[in-house]
Formats: C-alpha cells, structure tokens, sequence
C-alpha cells in the first residue's frame, strides 16, 4: 500500500511513517500542504492522510484542491484526516465528503493503524 | 548581520528589533525549507530587515490591528498608499469583518462569510496580486482606482490585505515587489495581533471586573452584586477555558508527538534497561495528557448532562488537586449502591464544586498544621438523593463563622476572594441539589453535595 502522509508535527510524522512501515506500507511524507498536494498530483496513492491545521493551508484547502482528480466515491475512500480540534463544525465540514476523521492523540494505537491502512476490513 | 545592515532605515534598528528580525528570519525560514528559499531570501534580506524593524517599531506601540494597519500608512515605503482594506474571517464563525482605514478614520462592518469566501478564492488564484477597479467585481466595499490584494492564511483567521492609493495608475515592478515584501512580513504581525486580541480585551475586561467587585460592591444592592458576580464567575472560567484550550491544542500535538515516537522503540534491539526507560518517558506523556485534559474539561464552559461515573470523578479531580493535596492521606469511600444506578447530571460541575472543597481541605489541614493530614470523600446513596461528602481531620469550621461560609466575599483566608464556597453552592442549586456543612457532634464535620435522584 503506498501512502502519503501529510502531518506537519515531525515526531508525529516520523513515527506514524516507521509504525506503518512495519505494517508493510511504503509512506512518503511532507509536512507543507502545497507540496503534498504537488505530490498528489504527480503520484498514485492509494491511501492520503492529513492532518487538518497545517502550517500552510489546512487539510481542507488540500482535499478541496485535488478533489477533481478523484470521483465521488474515490475520495473517502483516498482520504483519512487525523486532527487535534475535533470540533463540531470539523466534524460536520468532513462529513460533507464523508471522509473518516481521527482524533489525536489516538486512544487505541494499533486499531488507529489498522484504520488507516484498512487492515482489518 | 546586525551591523552590515545597509538599508535606508538601519541606524534606526533597536537591539529590540534585531531580535525580532531574527525570530522573524527563523519563521520566515525554518530549517526544513531553507535551502530552496535562500538564494531568493539573500537578495532581498536587507530590505526587509528594515521593513521589518520598522513594522517592529509600530506594532511595540500599537495595541489594535487596526490601530497597527492604521500606523502603517505612516510610513515612507508604504508609497503613498492611502487606504488598506482588511478583510478577515475567524475561522468557525458565520461573518466575516471589515475594517477600511485612512490615515484618520477606521469604518468597520460585518458581512456573511460566503462573500468573503468568494474574494479570498479569486485573490488567492491571482498571479500578480494588482487588481484594476472593475477586477473584483460585486466586492462589498468600494475601493477607488487600482489596488494591490494578497490573501493571507493565520492561525486563527482568514485575511485579505487590500492596498489603495485611489489612484488609476497601473502598479509597476517596483511596486509590486515592495507590495511582496511587505505581504511576507505582515501575517506574522497579524498573527500575533489576532490571537492577543482575545486575551487581551477579555483580561482587562476581567481585571477591571474583579476590582469593581473586591473593592465596590458591597455598597451595591445585593441583586446587582449577585448579577457581577455571576457576569464575574462566568468570564472567569471562560477566559481559563480558552487559556487550557489554547495550551491544550499548542501542548497536546508535540506531546503525542512524543508519545507515539516511544511506540516506534518496542521493534529495536534495546536492552531491558533502555526499554522500560522508554516506557516510562510514554507514562509521563500520558500523565501530562490526562491532566491537560481534564484542567480543560473542569473549566469547560457547558451545560452537558451526562452519565456520573463517580469514582472516576473523583479520580480526576484528586489528579488536578495533586500539588494541593501532597503529603495528606486520601481516602475514597464509595457505596457500593450507587454504581449500580444510572444518574445523570453535569459533571464538569460537580467536578468543579468538589475541587473547591478538596482544595479548600487541603488548604486548611496545611494552615492549621494538622497533626493527621487526612481527606475523605464519601459517595452515599438513599431513596431521595446522592450525596457525595468532604470530610477532613482538620479542626473545621469555627462556630462563629458557619453562618457565614456560604455568603459571598466572605473568607478567612488572607488572599481568598470569598466566592469559592457562595458559587459552588450555586453550582449545587442549579444541578437541583445544595451544598452544606455539618458539624454535628455525633460525626466529623463535612461538606455535604445532594443530589436530587
């Protein structure tokens, strides 16, 4: 599976990155929101995760930026957002494209893992 | 670099300044991208040290954004612009604000977010930032002539910075360049305005608020003084609820950080030794955790019923009174009833009406030098109420004063404000339950929380 981590706190980053290598994932990471989405662009993914409040833009801007390189029913299935304000209003924005959020910290690290490589479905 | 500063205004640079340029080069450039901007950054270090030092210079003697963009019209390399347009959202809220400033007057007003969120989009997509007059067309405010425009991305805010100088001249290279110059510094003073601004009007608000109180009120009539003291208590846990939420985002993200790099150690061949040190650099990362949590959640501003799982209340409550309580003996006493049932009610309340009086124990067993340090909280259940009771080894309540305890301002303690108790008892009343003390002969004194079942 190759992922695309886009998380701008570097222990976060790094360690999130080594913990699914171990799993068998191949992850590239940036922690600027313009080079993920250049990243996007130019490569196949088959899973993108992000965290919401980036230095540069926030997860939004990059899920509104790309999109339209991802039909309907591809974009939940692309994304996973991992934030720290979990607030009401975030919450209601994803859920308009029906995209999984996870809270940090993750209560549960392996079944957090497991979410966002689909391990166990 | 202090020194070879040749730019128009570098005598002028204070010490002060210089070190506002250095954090400003380091978050202008942190190392992670610094080599790709470098060569660019070089070129035009000087100039911008200057522009910096001087943007420095204003914001150390403006306390508003506005006031700060005002000042900004004042300045040479501004170029005779005269008039700037800041339009910026709050991230969350249904408007967006508007404040058009010259050199002498600042107009604000407020429109609904989704006209902001038009002109954001179209200015962020903007290649040379100039605009002539007809380019955002239906743009709520009028600006006269050609404009400069640059979207800015803060942390708490969305912003559009709007430069006029109601002129229909066309903006040359040379403008534009000092136009980007300028956008590259500015988001760090708006930045830092926004996200004072908050804390700033409230705390004056709130100190000027609690001098009324302490040093006026007791010649009010009493409805009045209840009112402030109500407005009073409310800012209060509204301002400590922001300040733990700020902390909590700002502190909660490098600590997971560090917690999950501890989970990467389990995979590598470490000794025993090393690795039970890793565990504990884990444990002491939740146990900063936790509190951070529930210091955020004791001054949650809500009025949310839940299930009560009192004991784990309690716990959370003794963790948050941890440095108060030190070297006295806590006892839990729980009936093993009231696990059984389902109650519900607000918990960041109780929590805070039973952190009063365990602070309140503690405070008093130090004061007195008890010989036995010991608190008890005692969870009984009968047909009509819970009530959960603080009782400590200490000597109690003096008979003069028991009449008085739950009166407002009123307080034995050299710097108490008196409120403690007066509030925790509202607290109770409005949870539909009281607060008491009892100091029958036949029992240890306590405070007493019922809840009506």
């Amino acid at each position: 599976m190759k992922i695309l981590l886009i998380e701008d706190e570097l222990l976060i980053q790094r360690s999130l990155k080594k913990l699914m290598e171990l799993k068998g994932a191949t992850v590239d990471t940036t922690s600027q929101g313009k080079e993920g989405i250049e990243l996007i662009r130019s490569n196949h993914y088959d899973r993108i995760i992000t965290d919401l409040m980036l230095t540069d833009i926030t997860g939004f801007d990059i899920i509104e930026e790309v999109k339209t390189q991802f039909g309907d029913n591809e974009l939940p299935q692309k994304f996973r957002v991992i934030t720290a304000y979990s607030s009401s209003k975030i919450v209601e924005n994803l859920s308009k494209y029906n995209i999984k959020v996870i809270n940090k910290p993750f209560e549960d690290l392996n079944a957090t893992i497991e979410l966002l490589m689909d391990l166990n479905e | 670099m202090e020194n070879s500063t040749t730019g128009a205004f570098s005598e002028q640079r204070s010490s002060l300044n210089s070190k506002y340029f250095s954090s400003f080069i380091h978050e202008l450039n942190p190392t992670k991208d610094f080599k790709s901007k470098k060569p660019k950054f070089k070129q035009k270090s000087n100039h911008l040290a200057s522009l910096n030092s001087k943007l420095g210079d204003l914001a150390s003697k403006n306390i508003n954004l506005d006031q700060f963009s005002q000042s900004l019209l004042t300045l040479k390399e501004i170029q005779g612009h005269k008039v700037i347009h800041l339009y910026m959202h709050e991230k969350g809220l249904q408007h967006a604000q508007h404040y058009q400033i010259t050199s002498d007057e600042v107009k604000t007003s407020s429109e609904n977010v989704s006209l902001f969120l038009k002109f954001y989009q179209s200015i962020k997509k903007s290649k040379n930032r100039s605009f002539g007059q007809s380019s955002l067309k239906g743009f709520p405010y009028n600006i006269i002539g050609t404009f400069m425009a640059r979207e800015f991305t803060l942390k708490s805010h969305n912003l559009i910075f709007i430069v006029s100088r109601e002129d229909f001249l066309d903006y040359t290279d040379n403008d534009i360049d000092f136009f980007n110059s300028l956008c590259s510094v500015l988001p760090l003073y708006f930045n830092r305005y926004l996200i004072n601004q908050a804390y700033l009007s409230e705390g004056f608000f709130n100190e000027a608020l609690k001098s009324i109180i302490q040093n006026e009120l007791h010649s009010f009539p009493s409805f009045l003084q209840e009112e402030q003291m109500q407005i009073n208590h409310q800012q209060r846990l509204h301002l400590l609820g922001e300040l733990l939420n700020t902390l909590q985002h700002e502190i909660s993200n490098p600590l997971f950080g560090l917690q999950l790099s501890t989970k990467t150690f389990a995979h590598q061949d470490l000794s025993t030794e090393d690795l039970e040190t890793i565990d504990l650099i884990g444990q002491s990362i939740s146990r900063a955790q936790k509190i951070l949590k529930n210091f955020s959640f004791l001054y949650k501003d809500t009025q949310k019923v839940t299930t009560i799982q009192f004991e784990k209340l309690f716990q959370e409550v003794l963790i948050l009174a941890k440095s108060e309580v030190r070297g006295i003996e806590i006892n839990l006493e729980i009936d093993p009833n009231v696990t059984s049932i389902q109650f519900e009610s607000n918990p960041t309340w109780i929590a805070q009406i039973l952190f009063n009086l365990v602070i309140n124990a503690a405070q008093a067993l130090k004061e007195h030098e008890a010989h036995k340090r010991q608190i008890t909280i005692k969870l009984d259940i009968n047909n009509k109420h819970i009530s959960v009771s603080v009782l400590d080894s200490g000597l109690g309540i003096k008979t003069e004063d028991e009449s008085n305890i739950f009166q407002n301002f009123f307080t034995t303690k050299d710097k108490g404000t008196g409120l403690g108790l007066a509030l925790s008892k509202k607290l109770a009343n409005k949870l539909g339950g009281d607060l008491s003390y009892s100091n029958r002969s036949d029992s240890p004194h306590a405070f007493i929380l019922e809840l009506k079942r």
